[in-house]
């Protein structure tokens, strides 16, 4: 391989390093080759002295995954300036037939809409009504029970009977309060668990989602096929770039329109 | 060799090279690979990094009409030698220890 070769396929390798970064790294294999040929070697002898283009590449890329200094990986910048300009026209044009097709079948979807979000708020509204209630007995109870048992003790000399009932309901009233607090206060604190369980799980749909439409750009960017599940990392996705461009039939690899900028995870 | 143990090991002889004299990539790579197994691939990341670390700074000279890149220690790479040699007690200790173990 000559170097001029070697300096292209390095450079393809590295299209997501910032331009300085890929520079100095050009740079950097440049000089070890000069330096070889000034040994006394000939170029293709020096240039197959080194590691691979793609080796150097992933052992860059690698490292760089582990340093948390390192600046942020970049799209390339023909697409990252002109993303918005690429977006096919056709693709437009069906956004808008679909936004105006919306909106002039809004009278039926409309309140279908709302009553399917009605429907849960309305249950969790009604739940936490239920506890609301359950926290108004229990004062109610407790009041009663104040009542029902000073009538008992002050009625004592008089009708000792009648005073008697009026204890025995005033500790009834004791226990169902009691009942009622514990149906609030452990109601609430379920309720409270669902209601952040819910919001995390919403959370994490959605980042999911995020992070797939990323992935799939990055693909999109290789010529490769859609990927079978998102990575968590960055690391897949640059190893992923350093394999395609690896592959000898990808020449000079071609980026499809319609990228938009990447997005951070 | 374990790769981690590979890479602090290179890094303190990179720095031990350029402690001697002034040098570029493929000077190091001459010079430290008498002693342990290297290439520019893995001196590359590390000079990157001592450098952003303030272990080297780095100048061009003209050499056969082109621009070589030369690298010089500063006071936080001699330190980092110093570290280095440090440690070597305790890796000694924890050698034996391992080698205790593995006799037994």
């Amino acid at each position: 391989m000559r170097k001029q070769e070697f300096m292209r396929r390095l450079s393809n390798c590295l299209v997501l390093l910032p331009e300085t970064e890929r520079q100095a790294t050009l740079e950097f294999y440049i000089e070890q080759i000069d330096d070889r040929i000034d040994d006394g070697m000939d170029e293709e002898q020096a240039v197959a002295s080194l590691e691979s283009p793609e080796d150097i590449a992933a052992a860059i890329l690698i490292n760089r995954d582990a340093d948390k200094d390192a600046a942020p990986l970049e799209m390339p910048h023909e697409t990252a300036n002109n993303s918005r300009k690429k977006v096919p026209y056709i693709k437009i044009i069906i956004g808008i037939l679909i936004t105006i097709l919306l909106i002039m079948t809004g009278f039926i979807w409309a309140p279908i809409a709302l009553i399917l979000i009605a429907i849960p708020v309305t249950i969790y509204l009604g739940l936490w009504g239920i506890l609301l209630s359950a926290a108004a007995c229990t004062i109610g109870f407790a009041f009663a029970a104040v009542v029902l048992i000073s009538i008992g003790i002050g009625t004592f000399s008089t009708s000792s009977g009648a005073a008697i009932s009026h204890v025995g309901a005033g500790i009834g009233c004791i226990g169902l309060g009691i009942l009622c607090a514990l149906i609030a206060l452990y109601g609430s604190i379920a309720l409270v668990k669902a209601t952040k369980a819910s919001f995390a799980w919403i959370g994490k749909k959605i980042n999911e989602r995020k992070r797939k439409r990323v992935s799939q750009e990055l693909m999109l960017k290789n010529n490769l096929s859609t990927p079978q599940a998102p990575s968590p990392t960055g690391l897949d996705h640059q190893t992923k770039t350093v394999q395609a461009n690896t592959d000898p039939s990808l020449k000079s690899p071609k980026r499809p329109d319609g990228i938009i900028t990447r997005e951070e995870d | 060799m374990n790769p981690q143990l590979k890479k602090g090991v290179l890094e303190a002889c990179i720095l031990s090279a350029l402690s001697r004299r002034d040098s570029y990539g493929y000077q190091i790579v001459k010079d430290v690979s008498h002693h342990i197994e290297t290439s520019e691939s893995t001196l590359y990341p590390i000079l990157k990094r001592l450098e952003g670390a303030g272990a080297l700074v780095t100048y061009s000279v003209e050499h056969n009409g082109r621009l070589r890149k030369y690298y010089r220690i500063t006071g936080i790479g001699l330190e980092k030698i110093d570290e280095f040699l440090d440690s070597w007690g305790q890796i000694e200790s924890a050698y034996q220890y391992i080698k205790e173990g593995h006799d037994a």
